[in-house]
């Protein structure tokens, strides 16, 4: 036994492995995200306010469920009404000693806003998802999502265009990168497909917000909860992906309710109209690959 | 105070599991998602854990179910390898068959019995509760698969598990 560990340790020096980073930190924020969609899904969420209103208000009751959010600014408490949901500071953060920083080091926080110790994510929205695309319809791609993606977003220079890897995705659940520049420097924004099938799924048209102030690539994240438990996520960073090592600071090119819009988008899925699909295969024919 | 004892414990154990989730895929990133996923749902299920008598054990519970999901999938991602590679005389050192590899090549339930433990050192009967199989079939199947490990590894290692022989 003692020599099949040791051949498996000999393995491992072999495959070096990359630092754990804020994984435990990560798997909070999933975690506490998880324990409330099964928290809504018991309490039967039918995408009302009435009900959004109860789940967060147990949030912050002595069940204990998502405690950080209490400390959030805008109060765990408050539903915002559709299109009220902008609370994306639209400055761009700028580190305090210049230097490049990486995704735990701060150097994405804005000064002038009181922003949150710990990561925290909360329902801030309900939006309707229209009824989806007619025609034919192609199996989601990383290249027809960006097609789709460059579509909705507002007017500005895209480039940085990249494949991502995700765990939570599978055929026709993409995860994409790009950077946008309206005018300001180039940003960058992240947007997932995926079905989580843990716990129970919100009602489609539940739009969540997700800070991590600490997380420069996963800064803010808007979350909207489709049909059939698919959600879309759209990260907007605070911060370019240089290399492997580290991250360039850079300006939030979205505000939340822009964000909001395009993930509710009724094309989203894991098909989408073949147009998209098509034109992004010739649009985007060589995908870089990124582990973000 | 619960979130406390949970960053405790998962500061305590993530780097073991996710080596064990490297050993068995062979993806550094992918070992990391499944990590984080694992440590997502003991965290949903916290306070149930934190009363269990072996949370270590839960946890890679939980992995194992992330795998098997995670395989199902994505099949496509699946790094197994279906032969072993060919054999060089000029560079034996480089291009001979790792234990990983040869890991690789079986299925996810004997690959995870044989992590859990040779690598874990899990006890049989605790590796057939984290498997879900009873415990002679991780006693069968740990024989089979060192057999099939000593096959792909060659003569030359033959000595590598000679204690697991008898």
């Amino acid at each position: 036994m003692g020599d099949v560990r040791g051949r498996f340790r000999d393995d491992l020096a072999r495959h070096p492995a990359p630092p754990l980073g804020d994984l435990v930190q990560q798997s909070v924020v999933q975690g506490r995200r998880l324990r409330r969609q099964r928290r809504l899904a018991q309490f039967g969420a039918g995408g009302t306010a009435l009900a959004m209103l109860l789940v967060i208000g147990l949030a912050a009751g002595p069940l204990n469920v998502g405690a950080d959010d209490a400390g959030q600014p805008g109060g765990p408490n408050v539903v915002l009404p559709a299109g009220s949901a902008d609370t994306t500071t639209p400055s761009p953060a700028e580190p305090s000693d210049g230097v490049v920083g990486g995704f735990e080091d701060g150097t994405d926080r804005d000064p002038f806003r009181s922003v949150p110790p710990t990561p925290s994510t909360t329902v801030i929205d309900t939006v309707r998802i229209g009824a989806g695309p007619d025609g034919e319809l192609l199996t989601t791609t990383p290249q027809g999502a960006l097609e789709l993606l460059t579509r909705l977003l507002p007017k500005g220079k895209t480039s940085g265009y990249a494949s991502l890897e995700s765990s939570g995705t599978g055929p026709g659940m993409p995860s994409v990168q790009l950077y946008l520049d309206r005018g300001d420097g180039p940003g960058m924004l992240r947007l997932s497909i995926y079905r989580d099938r843990l716990g129970g799924d919100p009602a489609p048209g539940t739009v969540e917000l997700t800070e991590v102030p600490d997380n420069c690539v996963q800064n803010k994240m808007v979350t909207v909860h489709h049909r059939a438990g698919l959600q879309v996520d759209l990260m907007i960073s605070t911060c370019l992906i240089w290399d492997a090592k580290g991250t360039v600071p850079a300006p939030p090119v979205l505000s939340v309710k822009e964000a909001i819009e395009i993930a509710a988008n009724p094309s989203w899925g894991t098909t989408l109209p073949a147009e998209y699909v098509i034109s992004g295969t010739k649009r985007f024919p060589k995908l870089a690959r990124s582990n973000g | 105070m619960a979130d406390e004892d949970f960053v405790e414990f998962a500061q305590a154990t993530v780097a073991r599991l996710r080596d064990a989730a490297f050993l068995m895929c062979r993806d550094w990133h992918l070992a990391q998602d499944l990590t984080q996923t694992t440590l997502a749902k003991v965290y949903a299920n916290w306070r149930r854990v934190r009363r269990a008598d072996d949370p270590h054990a839960y946890a890679r519970k939980i992995l194992l179910r992330c795998m098997i999901d995670q395989q199902r999938r994505r099949s496509s991602r699946e790094l197994a390898m279906s032969a072993p590679p060919e054999r060089s005389e000029e560079h034996p050192a480089e291009l001979r068959m790792t234990l990983l590899d040869a890991v690789a090549t079986l299925p996810l339930r004997d690959r995870a019995i044989i992590v859990l433990r040779y690598w874990d050192d899990l006890s049989v009967e605790t590796t057939a509760e984290v498997v879900g199989v009873s415990i002679a079939v991780v006693k069968s199947q740990s024989m089979r698969s060192l057999n099939r490990l000593r096959e792909l590894l060659g003569e030359t290692r033959s000595e590598l598990f000679a204690e697991e022989r008898h």
